[in-house]
């Protein structure tokens, strides 16, 4: 057996940004795990809408409640894609396959930029997905309590572009925090931390963290949507303040990471 | 072709690489020997650029990897057999990194074929047998068709057949005008199939060149030679100022070429039985290069291989 060379299939070949993405998108749609993890945020998200007892919205604000209360399943499947992010980039080390990543992608920067992209395309898809089919199961089990549409409303766009910016931006943050680290336990503690006790903690009596929670990404993300379905905010900082906040988190976490991997091995 | 110069790295208080330079060059297959420990991964993964040296550089065909623009292209590398995450198949794995340089299916079909994977092509990485790990290690390496291979331990986990492939690989590579450095622990296997070596022992170059030159430096020299009067033989010798030991069958001579010996023989009427002159293998010459070398020493407990 020799291995005849044929240039013919790989003499045009080059490293290109879009092909080291579509590696990434690769990497996560080969593995069964991407089945899961979409099937349990949107099983998660509808099981809370479909559960709730919500007393109905006030006269004159239905179409603002609904769109709010579509919005509140988004908590765990906010968390679940952030920690799956975070995976994402930690597993390139405890599989060892960063050996191979480095030898295709050797700029650490662009294989980061790749590998946050790829999970921002994911995570934009699947928050999108959870959102509208919550807008649709709340349209249908509270039609009677005065649930409606209403796509020219201010605050349903609000919610429709938030939402999936938010969790997109965390997963990003989380990918940085992931490629930061290497270890898959340190990230998932540091991700599941940030985003779901970190926050609760000011309700059991820490007030100087209950007034930080503003600036940590559920905060931000509270404050971007103008809803409560990210955390517990006692402060709103506005969705313009906290959209520089939410950027800062998950610009920051990628320019940690970038700055650590250049100087250490592997 | 490989150019590794001044290359150092240092973990904590020791040196794990010291100052090594030497050249693996194209067409050729470059044998990397050493004892556990001396340096050989770590210098690979720095010429692979996944670790950071402290000084020097290591570049592939003239540039540092990174500069590459088509890095799959330049070089292809097996460090680790377990660099593919244990749920996705074979196939999916190679489909992953050719895209990173729009290299086709085809290719992939084509290295699989290439590496013998046809038949497990589907199959998840984590149901692979080491041998068939490190094929899907090699296959990676070559979805790029690249200049230079670098495989480390290589044969490890193969059996006899994969063996042969590798040796074979590597052969038809290096005839290709490409450059192959690979490490092995398997003297025999690197024997056959290399042309030059670069030996290092405790982070340093201890020698370098081509594989001929190296064993030659080691053989002894002797020759064993077995006659119908031996007694007689040895008082020829003797005389003709040559150093002669006596064995239990034998008779080992140093310092007398083989065809002086028959002649003696001969022209004593004496019988010859056999005539043996000693050649080094690589692995005494490299046993030799390196017995001050070895960091981690095994010992034999007396009375423990009974």
């Amino acid at each position: 057996m020799s291995p005849a060379t044929k240039t013919s299939t790989v003499a045009n070949a080059r490293l290109t940004f879009g092909g080291a993405v579509r590696s990434e998108l690769l990497k996560l749609t080969t593995m069964r795990s991407i089945w899961w993890i979409t099937i349990v945020s949107i099983g998660l998200a509808l099981m809370i809408m479909l559960t709730s007892s919500p007393a109905g919205p006030e006269a004159g604000n239905e179409s603002a409640w609904t769109v709010t209360h579509a919005s509140n399943g988004i908590l765990m499947p906010w968390v679940i894609l952030a920690v799956y992010s975070a995976l994402q980039a930690t597993g390139e080390w405890s599989s060892g396959m960063y050996r191979v990543s480095f030898t295709a992608v050797p700029n650490r920067n662009t294989w980061l930029a790749a590998k946050a992209t790829a999970m921002a395309i994911y995570t934009g898809v699947v928050s999108i997905l959870v959102l509208a089919l919550s807008y649709a199961a709340t349209l249908w089990k509270y039609s009677d309590l005065g649930a409606t549409a209403d796509l020219a409303e201010a605050h349903t766009w609000q919610i429709f572009i938030g939402v999936p910016a938010v969790c997109i931006a965390t997963s990003i943050m989380a990918v940085g925090i992931g490629a930061l680290v290497k270890s898959s336990g340190i990230a998932v503690t540091a991700v599941v931390g940030l985003l779901a006790v970190l926050p609760f903690a000011g309700l059991f009596g820490l007030d100087w963290l209950a007034h930080i929670t503003a600036y940590l990404p559920s905060g931000a993300g509270d404050s971007i949507i103008g809803a409560g379905s990210f955390g517990v905010t006692p402060d709103d900082i506005g969705p313009w303040v906290g959209s520089l906040v939410l950027l800062a988190w998950s610009v920051g976490a990628c320019v940690a990471a970038s700055v650590a991997m250049k100087g250490r091995d592997a | 072709m490989i150019e590794v110069a001044g290359l150092t790295k240092t973990y904590g208080a020791k040196r794990a690489v010291d100052d090594i330079t030497f050249t693996a060059p194209a067409g050729s297959v470059t044998g990397f020997l050493g004892p556990n420990g001396a340096g050989k991964s770590t210098t690979m993964r720095m010429i692979m650029g996944l670790d950071r040296p402290d000084a020097g550089t290591a570049t592939i065909d003239g540039k540092p990897l990174i500069q590459h623009g088509a890095p799959l292209r330049v070089a292809g590398a097996l460090l680790d057999a377990k660099s593919v995450t244990p749920g996705r198949t074979a196939r999916n794995h190679l489909r992953a990194f050719a895209a990173t340089h729009g290299i086709s299916k085809k290719r992939v079909d084509e290295v699989i074929e290439m590496t013998g994977l046809t038949a497990v092509a589907k199959k998840r990485a984590k149901r692979f047998s080491l041998g068939m790990g490190q094929r899907l290690g090699i296959a990676t390496a070559m979805l790029g068709d690249p200049s230079t291979l670098i495989m480390d331990e290589p044969v490890n986990g193969l059996d006899p057949d994969g063996v042969l492939w590798v040796r074979n690989l590597a052969k038809q590579f290096a005839a290709e005008g490409r450059t192959v450095l690979l490490s092995s622990h398997l003297m025999s296997e690197v024997q056959l199939t290399a042309d030059r070596v670069v030996v290092i022992g405790r982070g340093k170059v201890l020698a370098q060149g081509s594989v001929a030159d190296f064993t030659a430096q080691a053989a002894s020299g002797a020759v064993t030679v077995k006659s119908s009067d031996d007694t007689a033989l040895t008082q020829l010798i003797a005389t003709e100022g040559a150093e002669v030991t006596a064995t239990t069958d034998a008779l080992v001579v140093n310092g007398l070429e083989p065809a002086r010996i028959a002649e003696l023989v001969v022209g004593a009427g004496i019988q010859l039985h056999e005539l043996v002159k000693s050649n080094a293998t690589l692995e005494e010459a490299y046993l030799r290069l390196t017995a001050d070398a070895v960091e981690y020493h095994a010992t034999t407990q007396e009375g423990a291989a009974q």
